[in-house]
């Protein structure tokens, strides 16, 4: 009698069943491996309950973590809070961060070597674990890095340009990794961003300490010749000038650099041109694709047509281009290792127990930049800048330091501070970057620090 | 009947079999209580099946084996969760819903047997004592009510908590079956305009509004808003089978769409629940961690699942009533999703075959609005967990762990039996 309304609510029944089965397939075919190895999914994070999770070891096999037994059973704690944007945090209900996601499946086992090792484990009557992570990051010159910017914002990143190991990475404000559980709603909601890894995501104007760049892109024009600095110089009607308006005078490469004189680079810049100096970043691998274990940015560079004032900006490091540290540590890197860009390596050994499950992550070149001669030319003029320039505070008795200062102007306040430089000057060992958020001069503020961190560095074994 | 006989038998030896590997595994190292609990559901079971038959309750055997089915997995699951010892919350899950499943198959015999016995078409001469029963009940919660999980629909008997709602639910279908079946005729030529025919048709539909705008009232004040969207659902499919009018349905259309524009603009949670619908991702860790977790559970589970017990979906908050789907989902994964899937919609299936077979207006409305009701509470809750819908809790019936909502799912089998059983019934 009223079947055919019955068979419709059927019908209509039967197609909302269907969308229910489709939304199902949805997410547990077409996006389950997405949605299991979401850094939020606490599953993975726990997987290892009965596995003991790999531990962190720096490059001279120094723990990073320890393990310590309370009531519940064997806990692993981290021993460096410096070290909580390198490493992060593996917690059951905000998931995982840091290396402790990019290496999730190896620290808790799920590897099928490393699950064959624990099941050889379970019968000899051993606990099951995960494999062990040795950094290239060393314990020593880290603490030193996180003591002098302690109380700062910004960020400190030392590297060895000969290998692109990560001697030390530390980005301020950081947190507790330990107490993550508790203290995660906070730190997230905490205006300063102390998740935030200023050292790889944080973009800064990179001020003078681009001045080492710019000398690489105008090579043919500051070769051999001089600019006099009259204290300020004016393009298409806008004025750039020197701090206080001092007039350097005749200046050449190695003075220039040494006193960081906005008007001979702007000059040089402009006569180089956009193209050449865009050239030059390329080669340099800012703005470029970086292969790195952690999360990061590429340094943007200004885009579209850049007017004569944007060129002369960007000369002095200002306009629209912003760098990350990571990007100004590795270009850096490309002046002291003679041209020659290492790629950024943060791990360098990744192994089971028993040795079933090794990994080991080589040194791999990543950008030849410029010639080992103009390096050594630029190098020179960044002696300078420490023998008797702005950098002198970053001075080191009976070595030979390079470096640039920087203070960068920037909407949010004073200056960052930056400096960038390596030692021995003639054979490099340490690269060491440091940007200071708003705290004015990089001069004062960020090359003693950067004193600091290199003597730490050159006392490594 | 001998044949439904041995399909029973071996369905409760292939499927209790599986069960017990299930619950052994779930409950290592216990083995008794394992056993003792596997045996507890199969003695549940059987016995009913037995009593069922010998007094031809079940008529229908499809329609108890299939619910019985459903209850085992979720007593499984809810084993599993109990097993897992989480902070004391699913401590003792299992063995409540064990108690209620027997005071289920107790409720379904009974009301099969009394539907049965009384001719169920008497019950259309009591619409009016269903309805005012049903608005005390659901009257009862606004000054004695106590909430949990946001709804405020739960009555308290020391340490007995019922939820009027889900019994509510048959005494809606029990009135507007009776009302319809009465002054249904009516509504099919109230007036020959069909856009003028909704407006018409208010005035013989006076007590039937009044009614049902009373329970959803109730129901949003409770917060219960799943259950108050299925009521209206039902409400206009049987209003649609009795006028055979589609006009009802898209007046009623435009009457839920203005609803829903006016609790959006009213209702902070229900704009809360709308926004987390369309991006629970936006705050992973707040107002969105209950659905997104149950994703990853889902996302987890992939095809086949963790196996019982295996999962983690005890991080889902409620898992054991409103996303015990998700649970089934991780650890039994996609093939158990879409399984439990299918045992709903076969058993809406039936039930509207009951429907059909009655012989009678009114227990044609009932059959199918009991069997619908069913139906499109698994929509509801499914649809929610899996963001087809927004989210509002509702049980899954026969899985969800919750006394009223077994009892009451049960006790909906026992009066599609018991009219099955019927005098006008034309099946064999």
């Amino acid at each position: 009698m009223m079947d055919k309304q019955l068979k419709r609510l059927f019908c209509f029944t039967v197609i909302l069943f269907a969308a229910l089965a489709a939304m199902l397939t949805w997410y547990q075919f077409f996006r389950a491996k997405e949605l299991w190895a979401h850094p939020f999914n606490p599953r993975r994070a726990s997987l290892g309950k009965s596995v003991l999770r790999g531990g962190f070891y720096d490059r001279t096999g120094e723990p990073l973590t320890v393990y310590t037994k309370d009531g519940t059973g064997i806990g692993r704690n981290y021993l460096l809070n410096s070290l909580a944007h390198v490493i992060g945090y593996a917690d059951p209900r905000y998931g995982t961060a840091g290396l402790e996601s990019a290496f999730d499946s190896e620290l808790s086992g799920s590897i099928t070597a490393i699950e064959l090792e624990n099941v050889i484990a379970a019968v000899t009557g051993r606990s099951k674990a995960g494999a062990d992570i040795t950094l290239t990051i060393d314990r020593r010159i880290q603490e030193v890095a996180a003591a002098t910017l302690a109380g700062r914002r910004g960020a400190v990143i030392v590297m060895d340009p000969l290998n692109g190991d990560i001697l030390a990475m530390v980005s301020n404000p950081g947190f507790d990794p330990n107490n993550i559980n508790k203290d995660w709603f906070w730190i997230a909601k905490d205006e300063r961003q102390p998740f935030l890894n200023r050292a790889t995501v944080g973009f800064y104007p990179p001020g003078s300490t681009f001045k080492p760049l710019i000398a690489m892109a105008a090579a043919d024009v500051w070769n051999g010749t001089t600019i006099d600095c009259g204290g300020k110089t004016t393009v298409d009607g806008r004025q750039i000038s020197e701090p206080r308006l001092t007039a350097h005078g005749e200046v050449d490469l190695n003075t220039a650099m040494a006193v960081s004189c906005n008007v001979a680079f702007v000059e040089w810049g402009l006569q180089a041109g956009w193209s050449a100096i865009r050239e030059t970043c390329r080669r340099f691998g800012i703005g470029e694709e970086t292969p790195f274990i952690l999360p990061l940015e590429r340094s943007r560079l200004p885009s579209g047509k850049i007017s004569a004032v944007e060129l002369a900006e960007t000369s002095i490091g200002q306009g629209r281009l912003q760098m990350t540290p990571l990007s100004m540590a590795l270009a850096i890197c490309g002046i002291a290792n003679e041209g020659v860009i290492m790629a950024p390596r943060l791990v360098k050994q990744v192994s089971s127990r028993m040795g079933l499950y090794d990994a080991n992550y080589p040194a791999v070149v990543w950008h030849r930049a410029a010639s080992a001669g103009l390096c050594r030319q630029v190098t020179a003029a960044m002696q300078s800048v420490i023998e008797w320039g702005t950098g002198q505070r970053a001075a080191i008795p009976g070595v030979t330091v390079a470096g640039k200062t920087g203070s960068a102007e920037n909407p949010h306040g004073i200056s960052h501070a930056w400096f960038v430089g390596f030692a021995p000057a003639e054979a490099p060992r340490a690269v060491v970057t440091v940007i200071v958020e708003n705290a004015g001069s990089g001069g004062t503020v960020a090359a003693p620090i950067a004193k600091e961190v290199l003597q730490a560095a050159l006392a490594r074994r | 009947m001998k044949s439904a006989n041995k399909m029973f038998f071996l369905l409760i030896c292939l499927f209790t079999l599986g069960l017990f590997l299930a619950f052994a595994t779930v409950g290592k190292g216990k083995l008794l209580l394992t056993l003792f609990f596997w045996a507890a559901y199969v003695f549940l079971v059987t016995v009913a099946f037995l009593i069922g038959r010998k007094f031809e309750l079940f008529p229908e055997p499809i329609l108890f084996i299939i619910p019985v089915f459903l209850s085992g997995l979720g007593l499984t699951e809810l084993y599993a969760l109990q097993m897992k010892q989480t902070n004391g919350i699913y401590d003792d899950v299992a063995f409540r819903q064990m108690a209620w499943l027997a005071a289920s198959m107790i409720t379904v015999l009974a009301v099969s047997a009394l539907t049965r016995k009384h001719n169920y078409e008497k019950l259309a001469r009591y619409k009016y004592i269903w309805a005012i029963l049903g608005m005390v009940l659901l009257g009862l919660t606004i000054p004695f009510g106590q909430s949990f999980g946001g709804a405020r629909s739960w009555l308290s008997f020391g340490s007995l908590t019922i939820q009027p709602s889900e019994f509510v639910k048959i005494l809606i279908v029990l009135f507007l079956a009776g009302y319809l079946s009465e002054y249904g005729q009516y509504l099919k030529n109230a007036h020959p305009k069909w856009w003028i025919r909704p407006f018409k048709a208010l005035w013989y539909l006076g007590p039937l509004l009044f009614v049902w705008i009373m329970a959803l009232l109730l129901l949003v004040f409770q917060r219960d808003l799943g259950t108050a969207v299925l009521y209206f659902g039902v409400f206009l499919a049987l209003i649609y089978l009795v006028s055979g009018r589609f006009s009802y349905v898209v007046a009623g259309g435009l009457v839920a769409a203005v609803g829903a524009v006016i609790s959006l603009a009213a209702f902070d949670h229900v704009r809360m629940r709308v926004k987390i619908w369309l991006n629970p991702w936006n705050d992973i860790t707040g107002a969105g961690y209950q659905i997104v977790q149950s994703l990853f559970a889902l996302g987890s589970g992939g095809i086949l699942g963790v196996g019982f017990g295996a999962g983690q979906p005890e991080i889902i908050p409620s898992v054991h009533n409103d996303f015990i789907i998700a649970a089934i989902a991780e650890e039994l994964g996609l093939m158990g999703g879409l399984l439990v899937l299918a045992m709903f919609l076969a058993l809406c299936a039936r039930g509207l075959y009951v429907a059909k077979k009655t012989g009678t207006v009114f227990g044609f409305l009932l059959a199918s609005g009991l069997s619908l009701l069913l139906a499109w509470q698994v929509i509801v809750i499914v649809g929610g967990v899996v963001r087809l819908l927004p989210l509002t809790g509702v049980n899954l019936p026969f899985i969800s762990y919750g006394g009223s909502s077994l009892v009451s799912s049960y006790a909906t089998i026992g009066l599609l039996q018991g009219m099955a059983g019927g005098n006008n019934y034309h099946d064999g």
